[in-house]
């Protein structure tokens, strides 16, 4: 994927959901800290009390609409439209949130209903009047940073001049009941890597990116390339091994070593197994040399197939303005795990990053960035 | 965009008023189903059988599953629990739904080393999941391609969603084909033509006019199992596009 002088651009990114309206709300969320103030607390299946991060009220068109608009806010409005532009959506249960209003309100389970995983994506190209090529990507948590990954591919190969990336994870309640049903969800907030982490926190929200091809000296962000590989070992867990190879992977994808890069964005979901083998996959391939490690859900909740999209471009907002987040949330180091991630927000400038997304079904990709000031 | 056609294999089941037993079909293959897994994960790994029971163990091969409807039929009954009945799913139901399972395990029962992507594009412009391939590109140079759609019931309810005409009998099918970025020449070739690149393409046969989706790939499959060469032109997008398999000469 590095072998032409041109590089795949992110020339728009938009982002809305649980922890803000916009991606400068997002970010702001994300270096001041504190969770949003709107949320669900849900009376979970097993007594728990599950708390979602969500803005109530807000309905998946308009999460839509926010997000894309503010990702094509500087874009000619005729390029999104022309046949030559991809649309690439990523999300873990598709238009699940919709199929449940549509079941209540009519009372019953029918052919009436709008099944079909093309439904989002049909929603967003009928909302910006598309009529290039449109795919919905499921890989589960890792859907929309796959949808990135590939995306990127079509513009390097030429299939594609431009391409559109939408990451996007509705609430519904399916989700909420079967991630409680995995015992995965934490009733006291998201914890990437602390010793006392004990689950996820759900989000909802959409991410939108806008790639173009740019020449050598573009400066902004740059997708220098990555990977995607199926740990088939377990359908809901991943090894430390796995992590590491599709991180090497990704490295040598981007034409990148380990110490070119300048931190990484974790996947970091807070709960037991995954931080644990993260954190044992990502010390394998850096070593001693590990750069910051920082994760976004403490903040944004996990938004399952959404979080490759929507996490990236709050954390471009961040580092367009100079600063790289903190992992919120952190307490106590986990002896077991031997990280200490980025505890204080930092100035950063140019430099290569690593950003990890992993997902059930062994779905694990890791996307090499970059930002040139 | 070209790629060898290394193996294929279909699974068409007739949808009746009571599912087809995949059991059976697992017993004649002296195998077994994945541990508590969905009609829909099993339909994708025995339709996959034959086109890669016969690789070598840990062979890096992608999988790429396409799927419209997915899960439908768990779908419909997970989403009848939660809604109507306030239940929640089992941990295995929950995590079946999400479609990617399925490739996670063909990849799984196979012993394939590498991407396992499921994926979903409109019926206007399916073009078998070749346009993506040609897109994703396969680290591993071979691409294990499907298309699964499986059944649901009650019979009425399902036709209606899928919009078959009530003299139809509607299929649960499972179709693969094995795909190697590495050209041989004792092998077919198919061949993906995008509306830019449509003049370009060259075939001695008269071109068929297709519709994309499931059409197309019922006439590869066909073609395939017949050793003839096909040529297909089909709406893609806002333009025309291609598809040539042509048969080792």
């Amino acid at each position: 994927m590095s072998d032409t002088p041109a590089h795949v651009a992110v020339l728009g990114w938009g982002c809305s959901g649980g922890a803000g309206e916009n991606s400068a709300d997002i970010a702001r969320a994300l270096l001041e800290g504190g969770l949003p103030e709107q949320r669900v607390v849900f009376p979970g299946p097993l007594g728990d009390t599950q708390v979602l991060v969500r803005r109530a009220g807000v309905d998946a068109d308009t999460l839509i609409a926010r997000a894309l608009d503010e990702a094509l806010r500087d874009v000619d409005p005729a390029l999104p439209r022309r046949p030559d532009t991809g649309l690439f959506v990523g999300s873990s249960s598709l238009n699940i949130g919709l199929l449940e209003q549509h079941i209540r309100d009519r009372g019953q389970v029918d052919a009436a209903l709008p099944m079909g995983c093309d439904r989002m994506a049909q929603r967003i190209s009928d909302y910006l009047g598309l009529t290039g090529p449109r795919y919905t990507v499921n890989t589960a948590c890792s859907s929309s940073a796959n949808a990135l990954l590939h995306a990127g591919g079509a513009l390097r190969r030429g299939v594609v001049k431009r391409a559109l990336v939408v990451g996007l994870e509705i609430y519904n309640e399916l989700s909420l009941r079967g991630f409680a049903s995995l015992m995965l969800t934490s009733p006291h907030g998201l914890r990437s890597f602390d010793r006392d982490r004990d689950g996820l926190v759900l989000g909802e929200g959409v991410g939108a990116l806008w790639l173009e091809l740019a020449d050598q000296d573009h400066k902004g962000f740059r997708v220098l390339g990555g990977a995607t590989a199926c740990d088939t070992d377990s359908p809901t867990t991943t090894s430390p091994e796995a992590i590491a190879h599709v991180i090497e992977a990704a490295l040598d994808d981007a034409g990148c070593s380990v110490d070119d890069m300048r931190f990484i964005k974790a996947h970091g979901t807070g709960t037991p197994s995954n931080d644990e083998a993260e954190a044992h996959g990502i010390q394998a391939v850096f070593g001693a040399g590990l750069p910051p490690v920082t994760a976004l859900k403490p903040v944004l909740g996990h938004t399952l197939g959404a979080c490759g999209a929507l996490e990236l471009a709050a954390l471009m907002q961040c580092l367009a303005d100079g600063v790289l987040p903190a992992n919120l949330g952190f307490a106590n180091v986990d002896p077991a795990l031997g990280l200490m991630p980025l505890t204080q927000a930092r100035q950063v400038g140019s430099g290569k990053f690593l950003n990890n997304f992993f997902g059930f079904g062994g779905n694990n990709t890791s996307l090499v960035m970059e930002l040139v000031v | 965009m070209k790629w060898s056609v290394l193996a294929s294999s279909s699974l068409h089941l007739p949808v009746t008023d009571s599912p087809a037993d995949l059991l059976a079909l697992f017993n004649e293959i002296d195998a077994r189903p994945p541990r508590r897994t969905s009609r829909f994960i099993q339909l994708a790994v025995l339709g996959a059988h034959g086109c890669v029971a016969a690789l070598p163990a840990s062979s890096r091969v992608d999988v790429l599953l396409g799927t419209y409807y997915g899960n439908i039929d768990n779908t419909y009954r997970l989403l009848a629990d939660v809604c109507l009945a306030a239940q929640s799913p089992s941990p295995f139901d929950f995590v079946n739904v999400s479609s990617n399972l399925a490739a996670f395990y063909v990849a799984g029962q196979y012993g394939l080393q590498g991407a396992a992507i499921s994926l979903t594009t409109p019926p206007s412009n399916d073009v078998l999941g070749l346009d993506y391939l040609a897109m994703a590109g396969s680290t591993a140079g071979q691409c294990l391609l499907g298309r699964v759609e499986e059944g649901s019931w009650p019979l009425d309810r399902y036709m209606k969603t899928v919009g078959t005409d009530k003299d139809a009998c509607p299929v649960e099918r499972s179709d693969w084909l094995l795909l190697s970025e590495h050209l041989r020449d004792d092998r077919p070739t198919l061949e993906w033509y995008p509306p830019a690149t449509l003049a370009s393409a060259s075939t001695d046969q008269a071109w068929t006019r297709l519709d994309g989706g499931l059409p197309l790939l019922d006439a590869v499959m066909a073609a395939l199992g017949e050793q003839r060469d096909l040529a297909c032109r089909f709406d893609w997008c806002d333009g025309e596009a291609g598809l040539l398999l042509k048969q080792p000469r």
